[in-house]
């Protein structure tokens, strides 16, 4: 019986073998198969799943007090996670890192808030929301981020959403993820 | 034996050639242990060590009160020197803090040193009034990170987000994100404050708040002389 190597189960003979061609070819197999898992491993570091998206620049329309998805048309980059109209669908399930920026770029009447959201499955995970105090006609910009612990088939999107008078208020996003580590 | 290239590795030479079995099971074992050394640093870099936290019920606060205990469930930790404590002692003396610690406690015996470097830090807290609301008034979410194995006992590192409600519905959030260095072995805990001024009523700070900390990364350059 050969012996093995105790990480990749390399074979080799013992003692007292019979040593020929067959030894020869298993060994090479062998260290082989321990390269192959070794590559996998050297492209996932080198490829982690990440992907940068966009509006379009004229901005999304938002009507007031109706929570407005964003729709992402341009993709900057996407490596290892699938572009949907809204953001993304993660393909390798892990601990994702999320950023998304928001810049109104129109006025409207007035605006009494303002609020921009990172979702998980239509889920509300990161918020940040502001408000102003006197009579203003717009809004300012939003930049929210965090860690998003997901699973294959999640969806990360973003809303945004204001109160006021007016409108429509157009704003301009901007959202990016890159894989953290594995769940 | 003939070495080969750089990992340790050999070949046989023409008087070697009756211990080639015991040559092939030397072979073998080296090249086992250089491609588990790879695989075990590839996947070190692919998981960087991260803890994320929340609060599984809603926390009900008076205003001025700076609430030290929200987080209270691990939602993901894959590291083995960070961890959730519940009611530890804080930076706020006398006042008991759910945080995350970072190595093992100051002064204690270092039995889970953390890694040297870069770690970033953030959170995400929602209030809402639970009944009048005071206009304008302050919503706070402060997150530090304080080194108590310094002798001078101060924060590394800090962030805070301060909104204001207008009142128009609720949910006024605050999200914070930075990043520090941590360049000792032990003794660092992180805390996320929660803290507001509406006097007319009580605040209710949601369930699903999220804390969190990862390791970017070792920032040493090792300077060979």
């Amino acid at each position: 019986m050969p012996g093995m190597t105790p990480n990749f189960n390399i074979r080799y003979p013992c003692a007292g073998e019979t040593i020929d061609p067959q030894v020869f070819e298993d060994f090479a197999e062998d260290v082989e198969a321990a390269l192959v898992s070794v590559d996998a491993a050297a492209d996932a570091a080198l490829l982690r799943p990440r992907g940068a998206l966009r509006t379009v620049p004229t901005g999304i329309s938002t009507t007031v007090a109706v929570t407005t998805a964003m729709a992402y048309n341009v993709t900057d980059f996407a490596d290892g996670v699938t572009v949907i109209a809204g953001g993304f669908t993660i393909i390798t399930p892990g601990v994702y890192m999320v950023d998304c920026e928001f810049s109104p770029i129109t006025v409207v009447t007035t605006v009494t808030s303002f609020t921009g959201d990172i979702t998980q499955n239509a889920t509300v995970v990161y918020r940040r929301k502001l408000g102003w105090a006197g009579v203003v006609d717009s809004a300012g910009p939003i930049n929210i981020s965090g860690l998003v612990s997901c699973a294959a088939a999640d969806t990360i999107q973003a809303n945004w959403r204001w109160t006021g008078t007016g409108g429509p208020m157009f704003v301009y996003s901007r959202i990016s993820i890159s894989k953290i580590c594995d769940v | 034996m003939e070495t080969i290239g750089n990992h340790g590795l050999h070949c046989p030479e023409f008087d070697d050639y009756a211990a080639v079995a015991l040559y092939m099971q030397n072979l073998g074992t080296l090249i086992d242990e250089q491609l588990q050394e790879q695989l075990e640093a590839l996947q070190g870099f692919m998981d960087r060590p991260t803890i994320i936290v929340t609060n599984s019920v809603a926390a009900v606060i008076a205003d001025s009160n700076t609430y030290t205990q929200l987080w209270d469930t691990v939602v993901f930790n894959n590291s083995t020197f960070m961890s959730l404590e519940i009611g530890a002692s804080g930076s706020i003396p006398g006042t008991p803090s759910n945080l995350i610690r970072i190595g093992s406690a100051a002064g204690a015996a270092v039995t889970v040193p953390y890694l040297r470097g870069s770690y970033s830090i953030g959170a995400c807290t929602s209030m809402t009034a639970t009944g009048a609301v005071t206009a304008q008034s302050y919503r706070n979410l402060t997150v530090t990170s304080d080194d108590q194995s310094l002798a001078i006992d101060t924060f590394s590192c800090s962030a805070s987000d301060t909104t204001y409600d207008s009142n128009t519905g609720g949910n006024e959030s605050q999200n914070v994100k930075f990043s520090c260095e941590l360049e000792r072995t032990s003794g660092v805990i992180v805390e996320g404050f929660v803290t507001h001024g509406n006097t007319a009523s009580t605040v209710s700070i949601a369930a699903g708040a999220l804390f969190w900390v990862t390791y970017n990364g070792p920032i040493d350059i090792i300077e060979v002389a």
